[in-house]
């Protein structure tokens, strides 16, 4: 993709000359006549990643532009070159200290601005490799790869987000241990690869029959926890028996033949005011009984 | 003695091509826009020397300094470059010197520039 460059001077001959140049060079330029134009541009989705500052600007300057991109801090900075004539070391420092990434003297030449552009694009593609690695990590660190569903991390992070969103907001909500029952004899009796098919097939239809606020995380083998936001008792009776009869009537086509499972919750609702272990150990608890009274079944825990 | 001064003091009609990559037709598209800015930016300068606001004679200054030094018009880019410094010295007596200077520096310009 060519790298789009912006390009802010006020000097309409300077101008044209950069943008006929960075063009000619293989980039995309995009040229304002001042700063307050610039620093809009960058305010836009998609902003260039490398920008040409002239220093002396009207309305703002280049340094203004500087010091207000990198108070916003965005996730993905663009690569500033300022431009002057200026020369002098003190203001060559406070051009860095502004918040430049380099600094290039006017009247350029092209081979220096060239290659100063072409440092600027090394960087800007490392950032970017960068910033898609954190992404992976990111979503790596929170998911869970045979399900895609949020893993044991990840679901634990929205739970706390969501208990805190409940005190505020003085409401309940509602969490359910999951386990499908006997799921060892399905690998037992399909073999893994079934296994891993029902698993998926479960929590995709676990994630397809929630609201959207709702969340659904893989919390150990065939064990899931569910969070239903605000959702008072009578809502959570209905949405989890709802889920459970989806979990009985639904079947897996594997490569061993179709698999059939149910699934035991225990639930617990709460106002975001209890310690968070004592409530996944209360909703473990009502898991025990429902598995302990035949199973295939939702147990409220009372609280 | 200015008027013995070699035309590549005026102007370096090489660079800019050379700078464009040899792009010809556009170092006289750039020439052209130059020649007919730049009295609009000589007469802001005017004006602004006789509001007293030298600032912003330093700063008009300043960017006429660039465009000349993008086209190595060496001489007014000179005039200009002074005549920034006495307006952001608050020297009014030197800026009043230095105007018809850069008016006639223009003017030579001009001249040299219209020479194919």
């Amino acid at each position: 993709m060519t790298l789009n460059i912006l390009i802010a001077e006020d000097d309409s001959v300077s101008r044209h000359i950069l943008t006929a140049i960075v063009s000619k060079w293989g980039y995309n330029p995009i040229a304002v006549a001042d700063g307050r134009a610039a620093w809009e541009l960058m305010q836009q989705e998609d902003p260039p990643q490398l920008a040409l500052l002239d220093w002396e600007m009207p309305e703002m300057d280049g340094l203004e532009v500087c010091r207000r991109i990198r108070e916003e801090n965005p996730f993905s900075p663009p690569y500033i070159i300022i431009l002057t004539g200026r020369t002098d070391t003190v203001d060559i420092v406070r051009g860095l200290d502004a918040g430049a990434n380099d600094y290039v003297s006017k009247p350029f030449k092209n081979d220096e601005l060239h290659a100063r552009i072409r440092t600027g694009k090394r960087m800007v593609d490392l950032q970017n490799e960068l910033v898609a690695a954190k992404n992976a990590l990111a979503h790596a660190a929170t998911h869970d790869p045979l399900t895609g569903i949020f893993n044991r991390a990840g679901i634990l992070d929205r739970l706390d987000a969501e208990m805190e969103r409940a005190r505020r907001a003085g409401s309940r909500i509602a969490i359910a241990l999951c386990d499908i029952d006997h799921f060892k004899q399905v690998n037992d009796t399909y073999g893994h690869q079934a296994g891993d098919a029902v698993l998926r097939c479960f929590a995709t239809g676990i994630k397809n029959a929630l609201r959207p606020y709702d969340a659904v995380g893989r919390f150990g083998g065939e064990e899931f926890l569910v969070i239903a936001p605000d959702c008072h008792e009578t809502e959570a009776r209905g949405l989890f028996e709802r889920l459970r009869s989806r979990v009985e009537e639904q079947t897996t086509s594997t490569n061993a033949g179709i698999v059939s499972i149910t699934v035991s919750m225990g639930v617990v609702i709460n106002s975001g005011t209890t310690a968070v272990d004592f409530l996944l150990a209360t909703a473990d608890k009502a898991l025990y009984q429902a598995k302990n009274g035949g199973r295939n079944q939702v147990v409220f825990a009372a609280v | 003695m200015e008027h013995t001064e070699p035309a590549v003091q005026i102007f370096d009609r090489a660079l800019l091509p050379k700078r464009l990559m040899g792009d010809e037709e556009l170092a006289h598209t750039i020439c052209t826009m130059f020649i007919e800015d730049t009295p609009q930016q000589l007469s802001a300068i005017e004006q602004a020397l006789e509001q007293g606001d030298l600032v912003e004679v330093g700063k008009l200054a300043h960017r006429l300094k660039g465009a000349a030094a993008n086209l190595t018009a060496v001489r007014v880019q000179q005039i200009a470059h002074e005549m920034e410094r006495a307006g952001n010295a608050g020297h009014s007596s030197l800026l009043v010197n230095l105007l018809p200077q850069l008016q006639q520096a223009f003017s030579k310009l001009k001249v040299e520039m219209g020479k194919e």
